[in-house]
């Protein structure tokens, strides 16, 4: 039998086609379809959102880090400030001293020196992504402080040269005075153009920093407002190391309040590793530890002495203990014993055996130095004269050294 | 049947056909998701190129009413180098207050930080990039020009100054320094006509910069608003508070008080549509306020009869409420009660200052009410303060130091 009669006759191939691409097929291709559509646009989605999460996280920290640099700079322009009415001050004497023509020594240089101060911090606010930063609005204002400070510091560093321009002035009046050369008109010319050219110049060094103050205030509630709206607190962004920034620089503005606050902060933030000598953290955080404990005890030694009853003896003393066992800045830890036992405990016999220790360990004494005559009420008793007439190398002439002018500032 | 056999039987023709109209509808899918994808991401750029370019048009803007400040200080330097020249032909025997004048014409930085925020990228016009780059680089050009000019100023006075003194002090050199006076004084002549004609040839350039950048400028300005105007929208939907502050900051700095005035309602009225209980709209409804309470005093003091003193009060609630810079806006509470006479009021607002951490700005005003500063219950309240009375009136009478 032929098989090909058996066989029924093939449909055409558009009939069979149309029968194979039913409705429910057309229905489920469309589907299909849909899905690939919706799909990848939520693909797509998710990939961006998560993009924008990122940009979103790196601009929360960008805000919390320049609120600190501005904080930070709060305090350097309080530090500033003093500075400036320094140069104030040296100007007046000076200007006392050629009005009167009693051409004495004048101490200009160390004046000087004593007035430096750490410029402003621009490390965060240079490194602003513009993109990044979401809010506009917030970051034309950031910009505008930055502005403000810019020139601010511009102002006040001609305002440097000039005085010291005039210091140098008054010193070639002084020596020429003491070689009986008399002969002083352009001295004379140049010291009253720049008594004149200084002495206008911090008043407005004065207005731009109210200015530059009031501005910063606002800024740093528009910051804070900022992270709020995207629910951080700005502790929760702080590092150790910025707490550790924040307490240097209000310890250099003399506000030991907030020092202890931002030295406490850190600390907390130290975790319990720090006495685990296998901990990776071990070396960084001891350093830590060290730095802290010497801004607390510094603080809190300011405050002692400025009456304040609030911090005891020993919490003082406890500070001094935890910096020295750090390990950080060896010989400063062992000098402030000094401090400690002169100006708080007031304990001779314990003075004298920090001394030992510290020459023992330092025998060149130099930081010893230019603090040893802030120690006055010590120094004529004749177990630390024989000491250290004993003790000191030849050449060490501590006599000398004691003869600089007491300072309690050095501590 | 035979795998071969099996495989033809089931990719028969249908089958191709039906997994050909998959592939074309995977590759129509996901074209179409991309574009729709790029379209919103067109959409996001295009928002974020209209905000730019009002930024970027407002601190043009911005830089225009600065650009009179540096044209009226070239025309000050000119002026002081003719003062000078004048008292210089009558023997250099009179004093002058350089270093003040001089200081009354330092000039205000012209502003780039919408300029340095643009990103090149994002900047859909390259061809508006590019002019707004050749105007900056205008700006500057200016700024430097305007340097160097300033300082030839300021040597220009030093000389004036040492060829002054030098004539008062001349008697008191000895006879062997006689040579070493009229070499250093010739010296000081040559610095004093050097400098000074190099002030007035070297304001040629720094004015060709500001013509350049005044015409530069208003045409940059009309092709941002016709750019805005391709994407359907005007420039005063665009921009907001902040904007509105800036210019009105800027004219009030530049004394332009009826501008700073337009600018700042005009701030106020968008600012109406912002969170009240939000920072933002305090730290600018304060600012925005205050600045119409210093354009309405200062256009009264130059005896403008538009506005009278009591209108500044409803701004200076506002100013008050926001809590911002409240010092200097309880000053100027001060200064209008004291100014009408209203006693009861000023001690209110005596009061109110010294519950401030901070009384820096105001003791610098003191001196300006010494009717009433005088008074037993203002001075019952100075009493109160760490400062002793004495030292109060060092402030309220400064001159009596």
């Amino acid at each position: 039998m032929d098989n090909t009669e058996n066989q029924k006759p093939k449909a055409p191939f558009l009939t069979r086609l149309f029968k194979y691409f039913n409705s429910l097929l057309v229905i489920d291709k469309s589907v299909d379809f849909i899905l690939i559509f919706v799909g990848l646009v939520a693909a797509l989605g998710v990939e961006s959102l998560q993009e924008s999460k990122e940009i979103e996280s790196r601009y929360i920290d960008m805000v919390a880090r320049i609120h600190d640099e501005i904080q930070t700079n709060k305090f350097l322009l309080e530090d500033t400030n003093r500075s400036t009415a320094g140069y104030f001050d040296i100007t007046r004497e000076i200007n006392q001293l050629v009005a009167t023509a009693s051409f004495e020594k004048y101490d200009g240089v160390n004046k000087m020196i004593e007035l430096e101060n750490s410029e402003f911090q621009i490390k965060v606010y240079q490194s602003i992504i513009a993109d990044e930063f979401l809010n506009k609005t917030l970051y034309s204002e950031v910009l505008h402080l930055y502005d403000l400070l810019s020139r601010y510091t511009a102002e006040k560093d001609a305002t440097k040269i000039n005085l010291t321009e005039y210091y140098y002035t008054y010193y070639r009046m002084f020596v020429k005075n003491q070689f009986q050369n008399n002969y002083l008109i352009e001295e004379y010319i140049d010291i009253n153009y720049l008594y004149n050219l200084i002495t206008k110049s911090i008043p407005i060094l004065q207005n731009n920093s109210l200015d530059i103050e009031m501005t910063t205030e606002r800024l740093l509630k528009s910051l804070e407002n900022e992270l709020e709206r995207y629910n951080t607190k700005l502790i929760e962004k702080r590092g150790i190391a910025d707490y550790l920034n924040l307490s240097n620089a209000a310890l250099s503005a003399k506000k030991y309040n907030a020092t202890i606050s931002y030295s406490n902060q850190g600390l907390k933030l130290i975790n319990s590793s720090e006495n685990d000598s296998f901990s990776d953290d071990y070396l960084e955080n001891k350093t830590y530890v060290g730095r802290f404990n010497a801004h607390l005890y510094k603080s809190k030694i300011y405050l002692y002495l400025d009456g304040d009853s609030l911090y005891p003896k020993n919490e003082i003393k406890k500070h001094l203990d935890l910096f020295y066992d750090s390990g950080y800045s060896n010989e400063n830890s062992q000098l402030y014993y000094l401090d400690y036992y002169y100006y708080v405990d007031k304990d001779f016999n314990e003075f004298l055996i920090s001394l030992k220790k510290y020459i023992e360990k330092y025998p060149d004494c130099n930081m010893l130095k230019p603090r040893i005559h802030s120690y006055p009420d010590f120094l004529s008793k004749p177990e630390l004269i024989e000491f250290l007439d004993g003790e000191l190398r030849e050449g060490q002439i501590w006599r000398d050294w004691v003869k600089l002018l007491y300072n309690k500032e050095n501590l | 049947m035979s795998l071969i056999s099996r495989t033809k039987n089931f990719f028969s023709s249908l089958l191709i056909i039906d997994k050909s109209v998959d592939l074309l509808l995977i590759f129509i899918g996901l074209f179409a998701a991309l574009q729709f994808d790029s379209y919103l991401k067109l959409k996001q750029s295009e928002e974020l190129y209209k905000n730019s370019l009002t930024k970027i048009h407002t601190e043009i803007s911005v830089n225009k009413i600065l650009l009179k400040d540096y044209a009226n200080s070239i025309e000050r330097s000119t002026a002081i180098i003719w003062e000078l020249d004048s008292l210089g032909k009558l023997g250099f025997k009179d004093t002058y207050s350089g270093i003040l004048n001089i200081n009354d014409i330092k000039v205000t930085q012209l502003n780039d930080r919408s300029f340095k925020a643009l990103s090149e990228n994002n900047f859909l016009n390259k061809n508006l990039y590019s002019d707004i780059k050749k105007l900056y680089n205008n700006y500057d050009k200016l700024e430097q020009g305007w340097d160097t000019l300033s300082n030839n100023l300021q040597k220009n006075y030093k000389a004036y100054f040492d060829i002054y003194a030098t004539q008062q002090l001349v008697s008191y050199a000895p006879d062997d320094k006689a040579q070493e006076v009229v070499n250093n004084f010739v010296v000081d002549i040559a610095n004093f006509y050097g400098f000074g004609s190099s002030v007035l040839k070297q304001d040629y350039w720094p004015n060709l910069h500001i013509q350049s950048a005044n015409t530069v400028g208003d045409d940059l300005l009309d092709k941002i608003e016709a750019e805005l105007g391709l994407y359907k929208v005007s420039l005063n939907e665009y921009r907001s508070y902040d904007d509105y502050y800036w210019l009105s900051y800027y004219s009030l700095q530049n004394e332009d008080y009826k501008t700073s005035l337009e600018y700042a309602f005009q701030g106020i009225s968008i600012l109406d549509k912002v969170n009240k209980d939000d920072y933002e709209f305090k730290s600018f409804s304060g600012r925005l306020n205050r600045n119409v309470v210093f354009g309405i005093n200062n256009l009264i003091e130059n005896k403008d009869t538009k506005y009278k003193r009591n209108e500044i009060l409803p701004f200076l609630k506002e100013w008050y409420d926001s809590g911002i810079y409240r010092e200097s806006c309880i000053i100027e509470y001060l200064d209008f009660y004291y100014n009408d006479n209203d006693f009861d009021n000023f001690l209110k607002y005596t009061r109110l200052i010294f519950e401030l951490d901070s009384q820096r700005i105001y003791e610098r005003y003191v001196a300006g009410w010494q009717d009433f500063m005088t008074k037993d219950a203002i001075i019952s309240i100075l009493e109160k303060t760490d400062r002793s009375i004495e030292a109060w009136n060092s402030y309220i009478y400064p001159k009596s130091i």
